[in-house]
């Protein structure tokens, strides 16, 4: 689904205007004449510069307009919203008929972004340094190359999720855990002390969540459900025939509470994975536009 | 058909069970939150299609999962169990107990919601860590400013200082980082090392380019492209030095390359309608052919420029007598030391620089081996005569036949003088004999092919009684392509004779400047061609012309 309608948008529309882009660019490098080191500031470089520039500026345009959303669906609910003189709600109104959509926005970011790799390299003319310039151009290769990342993840985790989740959501998972706890606390009163505190042990100490590597890492190390499934099977050997078929049910109810946990730490980590891309993706496009200011201004200060 | 008594149980403020009945039927049963589900449980712990109670083929009636969701069979999991009375069931919070069955019911079960929901999740104990990234502290925007504000202060704001190094401590510079430098595309060239990280030496005001008074200030002497001061300035009116020199583009940054040549070369008939130079883009492809430069006299205005194409003016007029096939015969040249085999570095000896050759001597070239020694015939065997004026020829013989003629006087015997000594004293008829003597061995000297003329062109001036001859003035060509720069050094591979032909030259007049096909063997223009050298105008021309001068040809 997701692939239909990221990277097919309209017909690969964007993916045709991308690649056309970089084969002019291509051309335009190909043919121009190498006679001096590029440096960029030929008029070709400086044609590659000015467009790289044009192209941040609207993949930048994109992270505005995604945070915009919110308010552009608020206006769309009130439909018979009166008519109003006001121009910035009028210009609103405009680009709400006429702009692009999120989608649109979001596949053109994405084919603008390959295309900006190319151009801003063919700007360097390959002639890399430790300085501002190349700072600028490694954040900007930082920024797309975490965009890769981001593109992978939207188009594998989504089906993860649902296939893990399946009729429920995290919030009924945590709920169904809690009922088993109370469950299996209530059953497990009529066992010996050692089984009544592993199984209040791992209802005190199941824990889902944690800090951002151990949401990456997706399960809990040590954790208590399934520490307490094990020491039941141990606990088992201790019992009277007539305990077992009482036992089995706390066993089996358990066991599921264990499985609920693995689903739900699953889900945190699906969630941390195709999230955690952006906290580099965003910080650092910011960065990069910082650096891509000072290296315009150093060019043309000592110019 | 299922006719099913459904028992709904909720409890009053006291804890007492309300039973509320109701008549249910339907094929089958299904129990979900779903809408269409005949029992239906609205909470968030059911699953849309949870159960289902049906008749099985033996038409009892079985109480079973849909879809794998979890339900709990009298205190166990299970997928299916017979739903007969005394069944507990639960179904997400809500537990289902099979009852008797009474009237013409097929089933009655109730149900009761035993764990309600929350008002709030917080109780749940698993749910105590951060699940999001973002409950887990991490942000967007505040690494975002940070990174932004360090890169704008480190990378922008400081070095727009330029007295900045020189207000950190000693032990900062000496660990060769500075701020400023950062702001540098590339290495400097070589000779601008020496200015360092002084950006200001260069880079006088901000935003503005370079000013070529900046460049002047070191580069005080800089020569033009052009001799003619008008053109010149017509021609590169309003350009300023780092058009063409680009610094912070590594140690060879600086040196002009084609492309900038080509811009107006491509067209210089367009640019100049009275240019005499051809349209040129690359070395490879259109160079036009070499002029020759031809030194006519000793003025540099006497130069002329002849196209190797046109072969009939392609003559040097050098003044001299010279067969190159003689000097180089490989069975050897006689000289006083015997047959000498010759090579062309024992005349031509490269200068310091290795461009060219030094000036050809006529005592360091011509008389090494007892060659062209101009020594007089016995008995005055041992003396020369001075290779110079004619007039230093002249005074020379006169001073050796008035010494021999006197040496005779003394020894008392006769000396041969001709008529002139006829009817005078006897000094005056000495010094007349010896002037005789000496003008007709002048006369052998300077009119036969064996003295002088062997090698010089020589006129006979009939009004000069002292030297009555003229010795034409050797010029040779020291400098044939005046506009270029050519370094024998860099060709030593290669034997002289590839490329000059000259082995089998018997006239000075003879001409052996290869032509550009013989430089296009080796080298290429601009396109990279296989086990050819890539040559640019820069090879061989140099924008700032300094080597327009003709090198003095020869010492006497």
């Amino acid at each position: 689904m997701q692939r239909n309608t990221l990277l097919e948008y309209k017909n690969y529309r964007y993916f045709k205007a991308a690649i056309l882009l970089m084969a002019l660019a291509v051309m335009a490098y190909l043919f121009d004449q190498h006679d001096t080191v590029g440096f960029g500031g030929t008029w070709l470089g400086y044609l590659f510069g000015i467009l790289s520039t044009f192209i941040i500026v609207v993949l930048v345009l994109y992270g505005i307009r995604k945070r915009l959303t919110p308010k552009f669906a608020e206006r769309r609910k009130l439909p018979s919203a009166p008519v109003t003189t006001d121009r910035r709600v009028r210009k609103a109104d405009w680009w709400r008929h006429h702009g692009a959509t999120l989608q649109g926005w979001l596949s053109a970011h994405v084919y603008f972004g390959i295309a900006l790799a190319l151009l801003a390299t063919l700007h360097t003319g390959f002639q890399f340094g430790w300085n501002l310039h190349t700072l600028a151009y490694a954040m900007m290769m930082a920024v797309i190359a975490s965009g890769f990342y981001g593109i992978y993840t939207y188009l594998r985790f989504p089906r993860l999720m649902t296939d893990n989740m399946g009729v429920d959501t995290f919030d009924t998972l945590l709920l169904k855990i809690d009922d088993l706890d109370k469950l299996a606390s209530v059953k497990s009163l009529q066992f010996s002390d050692d089984i009544c505190a592993v199984v209040l042990k791992a209802r005190q100490e199941t824990r889902i969540g944690g800090n951002f590597l151990q949401q990456l890492r997706g399960y809990q190390r040590n954790c208590s459900a399934a520490k307490a499934v094990r020491q039941l099977q141990e606990l088992s050997k201790n019992l009277k025939d007539a305990e077992l078929k009482s036992f089995n049910d706390l066993y089996s109810i358990m066991a599921h509470k264990e499985a609920l946990v693995a689903r739900a730490w699953q889900d945190v980590m699906y969630r941390a994975r195709m999230g955690f891309w952006l906290y580099l993706h965003a910080p650092l496009s910011i960065a990069c536009l910082a650096a891509l200011i000072a290296h315009i201004v150093a060019i043309f200060y000592y110019w | 058909m299922i006719r099913c008594l459904f028992i709904q149980i909720s409890r009053n403020q006291r804890g007492q069970a309300v039973r509320k009945e109701l008549l249910v039927t339907g094929e089958t049963l299904q129990i979900g939150r779903a809408a269409g589900c005949k029992i239906l449980l609205l909470d968030h712990r059911v699953n849309l299609h949870h159960a289902v109670i049906r008749h099985s083929d033996e038409g009892k009636l079985y109480i079973e999962s849909e879809e794998g969701a979890d339900i709990l069979i009298n205190g166990s999991f299970e997928s299916s169990a017979e739903f007969t009375p005394g069944t507990h069931v639960f179904v997400g919070p809500y537990e289902l107990i099979a009852e008797a069955i009474k009237d013409d019911y097929d089933l009655a079960f109730s149900v009761e919601l035993v764990n309600s929901l929350p008002d709030n999740h917080g109780h749940i104990s698993a749910k105590q860590a951060p699940v999001t990234l973002a409950e887990a502290g991490l942000s967007k925007r505040k690494p975002a400013l940070w990174l932004a504000g360090m890169i704008t202060l480190v990378f922008l704001l400081l070095p727009m200082m330029p007295t900045l190094d020189s207000l950190l401590p000693g032990w900062v510079t000496a660990l060769q980082i500075s701020i400023n430098k950062s702001w540098q595309l590339g290495n400097m060239s070589r000779g601008h090392h020496l200015i360092g990280a002084k950006c200001n030496v260069c880079h006088q005001r901000a935003f503005e380019a370079v000013p070529d008074k900046a460049c002047e200030s070191c580069h005080k002497t800089v020569a033009r492209h052009v001799e003619d001061k008008t053109l010149h300035t017509n021609a590169f009116k309003g350009m300023r030095c780092v058009e063409c020199h680009h610094d912070h583009r590594g140690e060879k940054g600086q040196v002009i390359q084609d492309a900038q040549c080509v811009i107006c070369h491509a067209k210089i008939k367009g640019k100049n309608d009275k240019t005499k130079l051809a349209n040129v883009r690359d070395f490879g492809t259109d160079h036009p052919v070499f002029s020759l430069t031809f030194g006519t006299g000793r003025k540099d205005s006497d130069a002329v420029r002849v196209p190797q194409s046109d072969k009939a003016k392609l003559v040097e007029k050098s003044g001299l007598k010279f067969s190159h096939k003689i000097h180089l015969d490989k069975k050897g040249v006689s000289s006083p030391e015997g047959d000498t085999v010759l090579e062309c570095r024992d005349c031509h000896r490269l200068d310091d620089a290795g461009a060219r050759f030094k000036p050809i001597s006529m005592e360091k070239d011509c008389q090494q081996s007892g060659c062209h020694a101009l020594r007089f015939k016995p008995p005055a065997a041992g003396r020369h005569v001075s290779h110079g004026s004619e007039r230093d020829v002249m005074i020379a013989l006169r001073e050796y036949h008035a010494t021999m003629v006197i040496g005779k006087m003394a020894a008392g015997e006769k000396f041969q003088c001709g008529d002139d000594g006829v009817g005078k004293n006897q000094i005056e008829r000495a010094l007349g004999c010896a002037n005789n003597n000496a003008s007709v061995n002048a006369n052998a000297l300077f009119e036969s092919d064996r003295g002088c003329g062997e090698c010089h062109e020589i006129t006979r001036i009939a009004d000069d009684k002292n030297a009555p001859w003229k010795v034409a003035p050797v010029t040779i060509t020291s400098h044939w392509l005046r506009n270029s720069r050519f370094t024998h050094a860099k060709h030593g591979t290669a034997k002289c004779t590839e490329c000059h032909d000259k082995a089998l030259s018997e006239k000075s007049s003879d001409v052996a400047i290869p032509a550009i096909e013989k430089c296009r063997e080796c080298h290429v223009g601009n396109k990279p061609v296989r086990n050819r050298i890539n040559s640019g105008c820069d090879n061989c021309h140099s924008f700032h012309n300094e080597n327009l001068r003709l090198a003095p040809a020869t010492e006497r």
